[in-house]
């Protein structure tokens, strides 16, 4: 269970996140919609601490994410990036086997093995010695998908999964993340993909100008907004 | 006539080859290393680090690689004898490796922190959320693609290191340079013999630019 109290994020005079209460249970689903700009990627990645909170809380399962617990958290929390960021001078294989040898002292073949059935669940049994260069966007984020899933973390969060990607393989890393939410993952995704939001997400959060604007479930957002900011975002898709 | 000696000149300046190519290679590993260190402590967030990092760059930088080889090789001995202690170098080429070593470290420290800045931010940031440490994500991440980056101008400052150990020559290391001295000194014919040092540098100089040309375009392509 994640728990974000009070957290407010600014840079130099410009607050970008205004005060968030939010939390987010086991095996939920939790989709940040909102304008660019707004704050909902540094929400996201306020959760990790990649950027430091000005002020509030994050607890994960009630313990306090501070400096001295910060990298044995981050093994619990799989990231995914808009801009995947798989190391380019490692092999799929690799890419996915660097976390747990090297971060959880697992053996190199058990870490194969577990890699292998992490690649085959995201369709990509046959690309394990490629480079990620050789690969199509679609793959690359499923290859990224796999190495935050192969260190068995609690939660996942997904920073616009799908924003880089060509139209026509959009859907292949959106079937892989259902496929995730139905086995009851844990997940936050920030996203563009109403679609997505409205099948997957047990709650939507609207964030506008550093503040949850509206929240409730896919229904309650998409379909019957109160907020008007929220009506002319949803209406406007 | 002319020819002959001008090829006599050639030949015995390629007697150097060996101790300038020896030397040049050892400084540029010695100066690999070093320069790793100095561009971490760069760019470390510890003031004193970055602070004597920048004060080493800065002396190396700022005096002739001549005036630290006469230092080295002639300068120590006197100091470490006028504390009472019997002592000269067992051969004038460690200095001069320790020399060009420590001065090509100052040179390449930029260019590392170059290729590790060059580095996208995502891929720390990446390590990072697989849960590595800093000291993790720098080895086994960052270092080794900004290895790849700079592994061109990593070349060009061989060729330089390879030019450089010239002034070896009057520091006790008979290297090219050396030789062509040697040889002008029996004959008195400074004009061949010098020219023919010049052409074995010209011929390790070019020949080597052009490899690396060839790796650079073969990287980019990889």
């Amino acid at each position: 269970m994640l728990e974000i109290k009070n957290l407010k994020k600014s840079y130099g005079d410009l607050e970008v996140l205004k005060g968030i209460d939010q939390v987010i249970d086991d095996k939920e689903v939790l989709c940040i919609i909102g304008p660019s700009g707004g704050g909902k990627s540094t929400l996201l990645r306020c959760l990790n601490h990649l950027e430091e909170p000005t002020e509030g809380e994050i607890y994960i399962d009630g313990e306090l994410i501070c400096e001295s617990n910060l990298i044995k958290v981050r093994e619990r929390m799989g990231m995914v990036f808009q801009s995947f960021n798989l190391f380019p001078h490692m092999s799929v294989l690799e890419n996915v086997t660097v976390g747990p040898i090297h971060v959880k002292g697992k053996s190199k073949e058990a870490a194969e093995a577990h890699a292998k059935e992490i690649l085959g669940l995201v369709g990509l049994s046959d690309k394990i010695d490629a480079k990620p260069r050789s690969l199509s966007g679609g793959q690359q984020q499923r290859v990224a998908i796999a190495r935050a899933l192969a260190m068995d973390p609690e939660v996942m969060l997904f920073d616009e999964p799908t924003s880089a990607l060509d139209p026509e393989m959009v859907g292949e890393v959106l079937d892989v993340m259902k496929k995730l939410a139905s086995e009851g993952m844990t997940m936050v995704v920030v996203t563009h993909e109403m679609g997505f939001a409205k099948e997957v997400a047990d709650k939507v959060i609207f964030i506008d100008q550093g503040v949850i604007a509206e929240e409730g479930t896919p229904e309650q957002i998409f379909d019957h907004p109160q907020n008007e900011r929220t009506r002319n975002f949803v209406s406007a898709i | 006539m002319f020819f002959s000696k001008l090829w006599e000149g050639f030949a015995t300046a390629f007697r150097g080859v060996p101790t300038t190519m020896g030397v040049s290679a050892v400084a540029v590993l010695i100066g690999l290393v070093l320069g790793l260190i100095l561009a971490l402590m760069r760019l470390s967030k510890l003031k004193v680090l970055r602070g004597l990092a920048t004060l080493y760059i800065d002396i190396v930088r700022g005096t002739p690689l001549l005036v630290q080889a006469l230092i080295a090789a002639y300068g120590i001995p006197v100091l470490i004898q006028s504390m009472g202690i019997d002592w000269r170098w067992p051969h004038l080429v460690i200095p001069a490796l320790m020399c060009c070593g420590l001065n090509s470290a100052a040179y390449m420290a930029e260019i590392v922190r170059g290729g590790l800045t060059a580095v996208d931010k995502g891929q720390m940031e990446a390590a990072q959320c697989l849960g590595m440490t800093h000291r993790q994500a720098m080895r086994l991440i960052i270092i080794p693609q900004a290895m790849r980056l700079i592994l061109p101008p990593l070349g060009n400052e061989f060729v330089t290191m390879i030019k450089e150990t010239a002034v070896l020559s009057v520091a006790g290391v008979t290297e090219i340079t050396r030789e062509g001295t040697l040889l002008s000194a029996r004959t008195f014919d400074f004009f061949t013999a010098y020219v023919g040092v010049a052409l074995v540098y010209l011929l390790f100089t070019i020949s080597i630019s052009k490899l690396i040309l060839y790796m650079e375009r073969r990287l980019k392509t990889d």
